[in-house]
């Protein structure tokens, strides 16, 4: 909790200063889309928060998302496909995917970067070429099927808010994920990996295996992520939709304390940021600011909240390297 | 002569470990000045620390007698000063003259001149009597031609003072008589050396004089007509030579570990190797003999090309680190930094890596037992930190080592594997470090280690195999060993590719 309260703290700040700009901000309507939004990104930041604590990077997470969102509507309702055996078949396809991620790293040793960025622009291209870049979605059928996102718990009198399924099915991951991170032998392998990988191999560990079991997580979550997108919005189209996800992914990761170097991982590090830019989008549209600067923003204030981060961190070691 | 360099009172940390406590050093024009000391004595930083590379906490410098500071090593190269470092620093991609003029390339419009650099280089390889051709790429070259390279480089800027840390370490005898040579021509040109070494024979014959460090101290001074081998190990070392080992015999029991007619790579030739119960036994060698390599393709690191491993009697396998752990093989590496520890992670941590499965019966960990264990450790090693759960970087290098040691014990290992056990370690963490090496052996621990040491391999081991080339050229009982016998074996027919 330490490490994060600058995060914190400019988490709050962006939410009073919204608030003070345009009181709508608290409208029970504005708060249960920011929860919503902000449980559905936090569940791919998760995902990609394994990789990068291994000292890796997957920047596919997107066109993930747009494989397994826009091809389920598309086999449910164009293919003619029973649905849940249609989201069975992707979320399998999207672990396999993650899978020969980790192959090509680990057996192949090709670079985590250059691996992901051709998965970026892969499923993408499948995806369009597959659905003839027709916008997808399931209009006002397939009911059981969305009201897995659809439905909301109301809080009774106390609270106007109710809140949206997704945010207790992100709580469920957050909770493994900590208990596996922070509880499991792996957990430990996982981060000493990140932080030396060839000291962790001479200790006896397979260290390939758990890289490759990382980034099948990631895509498995990107692929659970992609499903949950869908039936939020229920329209995508197959050139946008997910663009620039794995960089929201990376960029709340990185915010909460997952430092691109490997080893570091904070649950509540990485729901903060994902919040803080679901805030910052929010308020750009809440305070009238022109949509076009909302790169400009986000980009400045992760930039100020990263940096602010390392300074602090260096202070503060170099001061107990002193004062011991 | 004129005093042309004077360091005085300096005093470097780091981190928490103070490496040098008020030395002082001065060197005359035409002089060769040897800094002297154990490992960890703080020779290298105070090297560093003239040659602009590292930069001390207090005391100052003086050269002509002018107060300097160097916030660089260009700085330090401006006035004169150049330095060949320890570990090879020749970028292998580039060409030699590029490599020599690194940082200093001439230009003309923005655009390299390539000719001017080429003279400039084949200048700096003329004082040492090398016929190199500057635009050779670096990587053709062998150990020792890359070591007068980087020697060039220190001379390529008008040099007055040349520092060399270590520079015979990677050199076969011949090459390292010749280097020499080439530094007492060096002096009678008019430049001044510092040399920085552990070889007693080296430093007898080249120096004008001697200074000795201990402890990052100054322990003593010595003139060329005082340098008797016994007055300078007393110096290096400030006390009689046995004591910080501590042999005792012990009787060897069953063999652990036999090796037959395995072949660690294609560089190495087929041998065979039996090591038994409570024996140490080390592997002398010069650098890139292939002992790394050998202990590395036991551990499964690399895969070995031919050949069986026994594990006390029984066959195994060994394809990687892991299958290795299981049968009951650890290893202490080359690298402490890059191989050996998590700096950034706790020495509990550390501690357990190797034995989580163990620790607990579910995936869940068992915290209380891992902490219990580390502490266990912390004790038996007499590991200094705050408690379990200091992070392992702000150690020092002796108590870093240690929790390496204390990772690879955790696994119960019948065999122990260790490269370089004391490679930046001071000297009394070594002397801890050694008789913890007995008990264990006393216990019936088999080890095997790599030591680019002699006087440790000659202080600790019962036996010594001798690598030259990839191929065991001697293997040699306690009784018969004198830095004389494994330096003979071990620089014998070295052909300048084995490097």
């Amino acid at each position: 909790m330490n490490k994060n309260r600058g995060l914190i703290i400019l988490l709050l700040v962006a939410c009073l200063c919204t608030y003070l700009l345009n009181d709508r901000f608290l409208h029970p309507a504005n708060v249960e889309n920011l929860l919503r939004r902000t449980a559905l990104f936090s569940l791919i930041s998760i995902g990609v928060s394994f990789v990068i604590v291994s000292g890796g990077i997957d920047l596919s997470i997107g066109s993930v998302v747009c494989l397994v969102g826009t091809l389920l509507p598309w086999l449910a309702v164009h293919q003619g496909w029973s649905w849940p055996i249609a989201l069975a078949l992707l979320l399998a396809v999207a672990s396999v995917l993650g899978f020969l991620h980790g192959v090509l790293i680990t057996k192949l040793r090709l670079q985590p970067f250059i691996v992901t960025l051709c998965g970026l622009l892969l499923y993408r291209g499948i995806t369009r070429g597959l659905t003839a870049d027709q916008t997808q979605g399931f209009g006002l059928g397939f009911e059981e099927l969305r009201s897995i996102s659809l439905t909301r718990f109301s809080l009774g009198d106390t609270l106007p808010v109710a809140i949206p399924s997704v945010v207790f099915i992100t709580m469920l991951i957050a909770s493994l994920a900590t208990l596996f991170m922070n509880h499991t032998r792996y957990g430990l392998y996982l981060r000493a990996l990140g932080r030396n990988e060839v000291a962790t191999r001479y200790a006896g560990i397979d260290t390939d295996r758990l890289k490759i079991c990382a980034y099948t997580a990631c895509a498995l979550l990107a692929g659970v992520g992609g499903v949950l997108f869908i039936l939020d919005v229920n329209s995508a189209q197959p050139s946008d939709f997910g663009n620039f996800y794995e960089l929201y992914a990376i960029a709340a990761a990185v915010l909460g304390g997952c430092s691109l170097r490997g080893g570091d991982w904070s649950i509540i590090g990485i729901i903060i940021g994902a919040a803080l830019m679901q805030v910052l989008r929010n308020a750009i549209v809440l305070v009238d600011i022109p949509t076009q600067l909302e790169f400009a923003i986000i980009g400045g204030v992760i930039l100020v909240g990263v940096g602010v981060e390392e300074v602090v961190r260096v202070t503060r070691q170099t001061r107990k390297m002193r004062g011991v | 002569m004129a005093l042309l360099l004077e360091a005085k009172d300096m005093t470097k940390s780091f981190g928490t470990n103070t490496v040098l406590h008020d030395v002082s050093l001065t060197l005359e024009r035409g002089e060769i000045v040897s800094i002297i000391g154990e490992n960890g004595a703080g020779k290298s930083t105070l090297a560093k620390i003239v040659a602009g590379v590292a930069y001390p906490d207090s005391g100052t410098l003086l050269l002509d007698g002018q107060p300097v500071t160097f916030a660089h090593p260009r700085d330090a190269i401006e006035c004169g000063i150049g330095m060949v470092h320890q570990e090879l620093n020749i970028a292998e991609n580039l060409s030699i003259a590029e490599n020599i003029l690194l940082g200093h390339e001439y230009t003309r419009w923005g655009a390299l001149c390539k000719r001017s650099m080429h003279d400039t280089a084949r200048r700096a390889l003329a004082q040492l009597e090398l016929e190199l051709d500057p635009r050779r790429i670096a990587s053709t070259l062998s150990a020792a031609q890359r070591q007068l390279v980087e020697i060039a480089r220190a001379l390529a800027f008008d040099a007055r003072i040349v520092i060399l840390d270590e520079p015979t370490s990677s050199l076969s005898e011949q090459e390292g008589g010749l280097l020499l040579e080439l530094l007492l021509k060096l002096k009678r040109g008019g430049v001044s050396v510092l040399y920085v070494s552990h070889r007693i024979p080296e430093v007898q014959r080249i120096s004008d004089r001697v200074i000795a460090l201990r402890d990052g101290r100054n322990s003593g001074e010595l003139c060329a007509a005082q340098l008797e081998r016994d007055t300078i190990i007393k110096l290096i070392v400030g006390r009689e030579m046995k004591d910080i080992y501590g042999y005792t015999p012990r009787i060897a029991g069953d063999v652990a570990l036999e090796l037959g007619n395995f072949q660690a790579s294609d560089n190495h030739a087929p041998c065979d190797l039996s090591l038994r119960r409570g024996e140490i036994v080390g592997i002398a060698g010069l650098i890139g003999s292939g002992r790394t390599e050998f202990l590395e393709s036991i551990f499964g690191i690399s895969r070995a090309r031919a050949g069986t491993t026994r594990i006390n009697g029984s066959f195994v396998s060994i394809t990687s680190p892991q299958d290795a752990c299981s049968v009951g093989l650890a290893l202490v590496p080359e690298s402490r930094k890059e191989q050996g520890i998590i700096a950034s992670s706790s020495i509990r941590e550390n501690t357990v890596l190797s034995v989580l499965r163990t620790l607990s019966r579910t995936v869940v960990r068992n915290r209380k037992r891992e902490t219990s264990l580390a502490a266990d450790f912390i004790e038996k090693l007499r590991i200094r930190c705050t408690g379990p759960e200091q992070r392992v970087a702000e150690l020092s290098g002796g108590n870093q080592q240690k929790v390496v040691l204390a990772r690879c014990l955790a696994t119960s290992p019948s065999v122990l594997l260790l490269d370089e056990p004391t490679r930046g370690v001071d000297v009394g963490a070594r002397r801890e470090i050694y008789s913890i090496l007995f008990e264990l052996a006393a216990q019936g621990l088999a080890i095997l280690f790599v030591s680019s040491e002699l006087e440790e391999v000659l202080g600790i081991a019962d036996r010594v195999l001798v690598m030259n080339a990839g191929r065991i050229t001697g293997d040699l009982p306690r009784s018969t060993l004198s830095e004389h016998s494994i330096m003979a074996l071990a620089s014998h027919h070295t052909s300048k590719e084995a490097a």
